[in-house]
């Protein structure tokens, strides 16, 4: 199915098929005058019956660092910022490239990294010395320090990443995945959305199915109030008395539909009895009080927190449960300001967890199949921002950034790209966002340029027109 | 034509995995698809052959001159049997033998072969046979249907000629019987009141108004029902409620930090106008120049808004000159969207791969939206916060009946006293300007006006031409959408060449030469399509379903859909008793759960108190980060950009909000209460009663039967504990009606509950 023409069949036929309703399956074949035998949906419920090729990665876990760290203070150390600091940026590195209006009435002056790097594990990757767990692990990560994007803004950015395009309306990757793969697990949402620390807004745009079904949609699990929206019942309603009301309701559909025929009333008795179990599966999911005290100490979790660490346990207990898509969102990174101490507190809060987060996969024997990917939307620049005397930081940077990725069919210990002194250009082997989208789907068995909706006259994808896959960093 | 050189015919249009997939959709996409309902007798090139060039081949041998091939392009006669540089030519008409084009399609030789084998496409057989065939018999090319000025075309005779009460019945007649197909029998009396009621107002129908209709025997009974509906003040809502997403309106900016901006003014002029029954084309020339005309009114100010409802980037360090562009772009592809159906967009970056128009012709529609003032403030020191600075009008509501009522706020349009430039974009980008353009349209259309002015004017008076092949045929296919769940062409955001054609294309002219006609007058319009046969059929889809059209493209019943979101609560509401009816005045701020909104925007939800808590969907505010979540799940846009057509999806995330959101718990209490009071004395009273308010019919003996059960049930459960039943009738924020047995009370706000829950509740039959 690949056309917005038929998405309101398509929705039905995905979810027939991913629930226990097999009368509804059979009444929809007898309705187009069909044999059962013709048909055969993928068990899954997605686009396709099969993989285009045997995926490496079965699930993704997307940690975005949102605001955009410093590739400088991270993984690309640059020592000849410390030396010329101060120093004008040569004309020879800027090449006239745009500025935020932030910083474009500035003095352009390189800016040192007040940070301390070391090199870790057997591969060697150099990273800032307080991702003291981190480097533990350093041989797992495949580290990219020639990623690239376009848009300049943190939302344009944002989008981009996650849709392939800087204007709201499309699809994002979790969408895309949902809609290719369908889904592996009957309880609980194949494309999940976890949140922690304030600082920029984080928009349910990042999220949205654009124009796919949408029930494509990520759905965020929150850590305050109902994990998901309206899961609990009003008080006064226990869960027996739901499962009661829940079965009287479906009695009286059946009744409906005896006299109507329209398998849409079927689809939505399957839909009550889904979220009638996800009010019981998805507690359960959330709670961490069943987790040792070692995995919660390793993670730096506490049950009932709202933090990074609790939703990388959390991240690690969706993947158990066969929820393929994961995206946590990370705030608090868009140091405009005082880069050395906000980078000291920020590495910190999520250098635990991380470790933490890849340890525990592979102890389980799911690092192999399960793609982990840490990022943000864009870079910071190498010269400084100044904020009235205070300690000075680094505008927005789309020309390069670092991320890293472990796991699900990337090459552990490489560390790919590489930028120029400033860390302002890249110079070597740059992945462009596009390219990246063009990998993750490809870890996942997907030909990117061969899942495409047709959409106002034109088939879409998440690489837009782009994108190439990234063969150097396939395992 | 056979099954088979059907469903292959399609094939082209989709791709060919569709093929791999399943036997039911390929059948499920001719019936849906190209297969207009006009049995073919001979090759048509709009329907048979341009699908297969534009798909196959235009990407490379198109309109799109960067992208172009070997210098050939197919979609032009002139050209594509004109000699190419190679000496060959495509396409010799009559003679596929002589016919390049015929001879690499067929060719075995993996370097000549076309389509080539880098781009996945492939012809089948029978696509291979139809192109040589229609080369055989001349290669006539047509311009694309929607691209030609409709002309009236007479309603057909049909067999039957008892059924037909119009024009709009003899078309769809026509259709049936040539698929030797019959109408289904007209709907009961309670069902049509329920629709018309949902279609003509958005709200289910009260309990007395279904007395009424189905106690009034006399001939013209319905016809008056219609005529009450159309004067219900409630029918404006309903239009502005689909304009709304049309016209991408927001009560925030949609960018990061996501603030506040005033325009409900110019929702309430949407409703007061489809309420006073604007003429269509004074309606346009408003909206997109309301603040050029001279002398301007402050209602016309207001609807100059429609181009203020773009989003905004207050984000620091954004570039002004990067989202100068990007809002002009956003008018002029939401312009080509909502009024021609058409996807402009697709010509910001390269020439039109499908429909004729070029990128330089983009960028000249473009130039009448990128000259505005007020577009994106200068930004402060460190350029943080770059307020948009537009100019805003205060003035009263539309809707205001008092004079002395307060002003508000809203944003208008205002062009800038020099005109700025505007530039090619090279493949889009702001930063690649090439060379200045004059605004003007593109050449496929009738031109501009001599009489008016080269400027958002005279574009607004050049949309409302008579002869504009475009702008009656969208706006009724809209209209159609509205009463009958989808377009006669689905596609409404597209009736370009890669838009699916109507299923009723005369049907679709008659129509929109009418609407003109008629001076666009769209109560008048409205009225013809609620009095058919067509639409007082039963929707009962049992039976009903034939294989030649499974989708029910040909209205051989009634379509039955869910509600839109705003109306699924507006329902309950309704039902219920809680539903305050009052029109216009600014947006409100009904229940959302605690953290939805401070964990996105990091901003407290300032919950509404007292009746603006009940107030219509459509006067919810619209947060375009967060949206209101009930209503995303039920499908709503974000409305960040122009939305034709909503999904209708059925999840279990919907089953979670008609069970658990506090809107529809408050709604099955008060409910309850309702019927303790109002529903009579005995069990059953009270059960068909609020039965009756739910779905306005009464039940059958086994529903009932049903019903009766649940609310025993629910009698033990509560009367086991009190305390629960106390806790269910405590929520919301009315308080529970004193003097009420809580157990009882408890029972029946579950009994409600259940049928607020029915699929039929939230469905329009």
């Amino acid at each position: 199915m690949h056309d917005h023409r038929n998405a309101e069949q398509t929705t039905r036929r995905n979810f027939l098929s991913r629930t226990s309703g097999g009368l509804g399956t059979a009444a929809l074949l007898n309705l187009l005058g069909e044999q059962s035998t013709t048909a055969a949906p993928s068990a899954t419920g997605g686009v396709l019956p099969r993989p285009h090729f045997p995926a490496r990665a079965k699930r993704v876990i997307y940690l975005h660092m949102s605001g955009g760290p410093s590739q400088i203070e991270t993984f690309d150390p640059k020592p000849v910022l410390t030396k010329q600091h101060g120093r004008p940026l040569p004309d020879s590195i800027r090449m006239g490239q745009r500025l935020t209006t932030m910083t474009s009435t500035h003095k352009i002056r390189a800016a040192k990294s007040d940070h301390k790097f070391g090199r870790y594990g057997k591969c060697g990757h150099e990273m800032n010395v307080l991702f003291k767990n981190l480097s533990k692990v350093s041989d797992e990560l495949c580290v990219v320090r020639s990623m690239y994007t376009e848009p300049i803004n943190h939302d344009p950015a944002v989008t981009f990443l996650q849709t392939g395009s800087g204007v709201a309306g499309r699809p994002c990757i979790g969408s895309w995945l949902s809609y290719g793969l369908g889904s592996q697990n009957r309880d609980l949402p194949e494309f999940v959305v976890l949140l922690s620390s304030g600082g920029q807004p984080v928009l349910s745009r990042y999220w949205h199915n654009g124009f796919l079904p949408s029930k494509h949609q990520g759905v965020q699990f929150q850590s305050k109030g109902d994990p998901v929206l309206f899961l609990s019942n009003p008080k006064g309603i226990d869960q027996k008395n739901r499962g009661q009301l829940v079965t009287d309701i479906a009695a009286l559909n059946k009744l409906r539909f005896e006299k109507i025929g329209d398998p849409e009333i079927e689809a939505r008795i399957d839909a009550f009895q889904l979220a009638y179990r996800m009010q019981t599966s998805v507690p359960e999911l959330m709670d961490l009080s069943k987790e040792s005290k070692a995995t919660l100490d390793r993670y730096g979790a506490k049950p009932g927190a709202s933090s990074f660490a609790n939703n990388c346990l959390l991240a690690r207990r969706l993947v158990e449960r066969g929820v393929q898509f994961i995206q946590l969102y990370d705030r608090g990174w868009d140091h405009h300001g005082a880069i050395a101490t906000n980078m000291t507190r920020k590495i910190r809060e999520v250098d635990g967890p991380c470790a933490a987060l890849i340890a525990d996969l592979k102890q389980r024997g799911l690092l192999d199949d399960t793609l982990v990917i840490w990022g943000g939307e864009f870079g910071r620049t190498s010269y400084s921002q100044h904020n009235r005397g205070k300690q000075y930081g680094r505008d927005h940077h789309p020309r390069c950034f670092s991320i890293w990725m472990a796991g699900g069919g990337i090459k552990p210990g490489l560390n790919y790209g590489r930028t120029d002194d400033y860390g302002y250009n890249v110079v070597e082997n740059g992945v462009h966002v596009h390219d990246l989208q063009a990998t993750i789907m490809h870890c996942l068995g997907i030909d990117h340029k061969r899942l495409t909706y047709r959409f106002k006259g034109r088939d879409f994808r998440l690489t837009d027109v782009h994108g190439k896959v990234v063969q150097d960093l396939l395992a | 034509m056979t099954a088979t050189t059907f469903s292959l015919r399609f094939v082209p249009a989709t791709g060919n995995r569709s093929l791999k997939i399943t036997a039911l959709l390929i059948v499920g996409f001719c019936m849906s698809g190209r297969a207009s309902a006009d049995e073919p007798t001979a090759i048509d090139f709009a329907r048979d052959i341009r699908p297969i060039l534009a798909s196959k081949c235009f990407t490379c041998h198109g309109p799109d001159a960067k992208a172009r091939e070997a210098d050939l392009r197919l979609d032009v006669r002139q050209k594509a049997i004109a000699k190419l540089e190679s000496d060959e030519i495509a396409i010799v008409p009559g003679k596929p033998e002589k016919s390049e084009l015929v001879r690499r399609i067929n060719t075995s030789d993996a370097d000549e072969q076309m389509p080539p084998k880098k781009t996945k496409k492939t012809l089948t057989a029978a696509e291979k046979k139809l192109l040589a065939q229609w080369i055989a018999t001349g290669a006539d090319y047509q311009i694309h249907w929607a691209f030609k000025t409709p002309s009236r075309p007479t309603a057909p005779k049909t067999k039957d000629t008892s059924w037909p009460k119009g024009e709009i019945d003899r078309f769809v007649l026509t259709k049936l019987e040539a698929k030797k197909l019959s109408p289904s029998k007209q709907a009961d009396q309670t069902t049509l009141i329920r629709r018309l009621s949902f279609d003509l107002r958005g709200l289910p129908p009260t309990l007395s108004e279904v007395d009424q209709f189905t106690s009034d025997k006399s001939p013209d009974a319905y016809a008056r029902l219609v005529d009450r509906m159309l004067k219900s003040p409630h029918f404006g809502e309903k239009l502005a409620q689909d304009w709304l997403d049309l016209s991408r309106y927001g009560d925030t900016n949609g960018f990061h930090n996501d603030s506040h901006r005033d325009m409900w003014l110019y929702r309430d002029w949407l409703i007061h106008a489809f309420n006073s029954n604007m003429p269509f084309d004074r309606f346009i020339i408003d909206q997109i120049a309301g603040d050029l005309l001279p002398n301007a009114t402050s209602a016309q100010k207001i609807a100059s808004g429609f181009n203020r409802n773009n989003t905004f980037n207050e984000e620091g360090g954004a570039d002004p000159d990067e989202f100068y562009v990007a809002y002009a772009v956003d008018r002029a592809n939401t312009t080509g969207q909502v009024f021609m159906g058409l996807t402009f967009g697709c010509a910001q970056c390269h020439d039109h791969k499908y429909d004729p128009i070029t990128q330089r012709e983009y960028y000249r529609f473009y130039a009448y939206f990128n000259s505005i003032a007020g577009e994106v403030g200068a930004g402060g020191e460190n350029g943080y916060h770059n307020k948009p600075l537009p100019p805003l009008l205060k003035a009263r509501s539309p809707l205001a009946t008092d004079a002395k009522s307060a002003k508000a706020s809203t944003m208008v349009m205002k062009a800038m006293a020099k005109r700025k430039p505007a530039f090619f974009l090279v493949r889009g980008d702001f930063q690649q300007p090439e060379g200045k353009v004059e605004p003007g349209v593109p050449s496929i259309f009738p031109p501009l006006l001599a009489d008016q002015p080269n400027n958002r004017l005279g574009l607004a008076h050049w949309l409302v031409r008579k002869d504009h092949p475009l702008v009656g045929r969208v706006r009724v296919n809209h209209l159609w959408k509205l009463i009958f769940g989808s377009g006669l062409v689905r596609t409404a955001g597209d009736l370009g060449v890669q838009g699916e054609l109507p299923s009723h294309p005369q049907l679709l002219d008659w129509l929109a030469v009418e609407y003109v006609a008629s001076g666009w007058d769209t109560k008048s319009l409205i009225r013809k399509m609620v009095l058919s046969s067509t639409y007082r059929q039963s929707s009962v889809v049992k039976n009903r379903v034939v294989a030649s059209d499974p989708y029910n493209r040909l209205l051989s019943r009634a379509p039955r859909y869910r509600l839109s979101a705003e109306e699924i609560r507006d329902m309950a509401l309704a039902a219920s008793g809680l539903l305050k009816r009052n029109l216009g005045g600014p947006s409100v701020r009904p229940y959302q759960p605690a953290t939805f909104y401070s964990d996105k925007i990091g901003k407290r939800w300032n919950q509404s108190k007292g009746a603006d808590l009940y107030r219509r969907g459509l006067y919810t505010y619209w947060q375009r980060t967060a949206p209101y979540p009930s209503f995303i799940i039920f499908d709503a846009p974000s409305r960040e950009i122009c939305t034709v057509r909503r999904p209708r999806t059925n999840t279990p995330l919907q089953a979670l909000v008609t069970l658990n959101d506090p809107v529809f718990v408050e709604a099955a209490r008060v409910l309850g209460e309702t019927v303790l009071r109002n529903g009579g004395t005995s069990d059953d009273d009270r059960l068909r009663y609020a039965f009756r308010r739910v779905l306005s019919r009464s039940p059958s003996p086994r529903e009932l039967k049903t019903i009766q059960g649940v609310y025993q049930r629910q009698k033990e459960i509560y009367t086991k504990n009190r305390n629960a039943a106390t806790q269910l009738i405590s929520n919301g924020q009315q308080p529970a009606a004193k003097g009420l047995d809580p157990i009882e009370l408890a029972a029946w706000t579950n009994v409600a509950s259940v049928l607020l829950n029915l699929d039929e509740a939230i469905t329009r039959e």
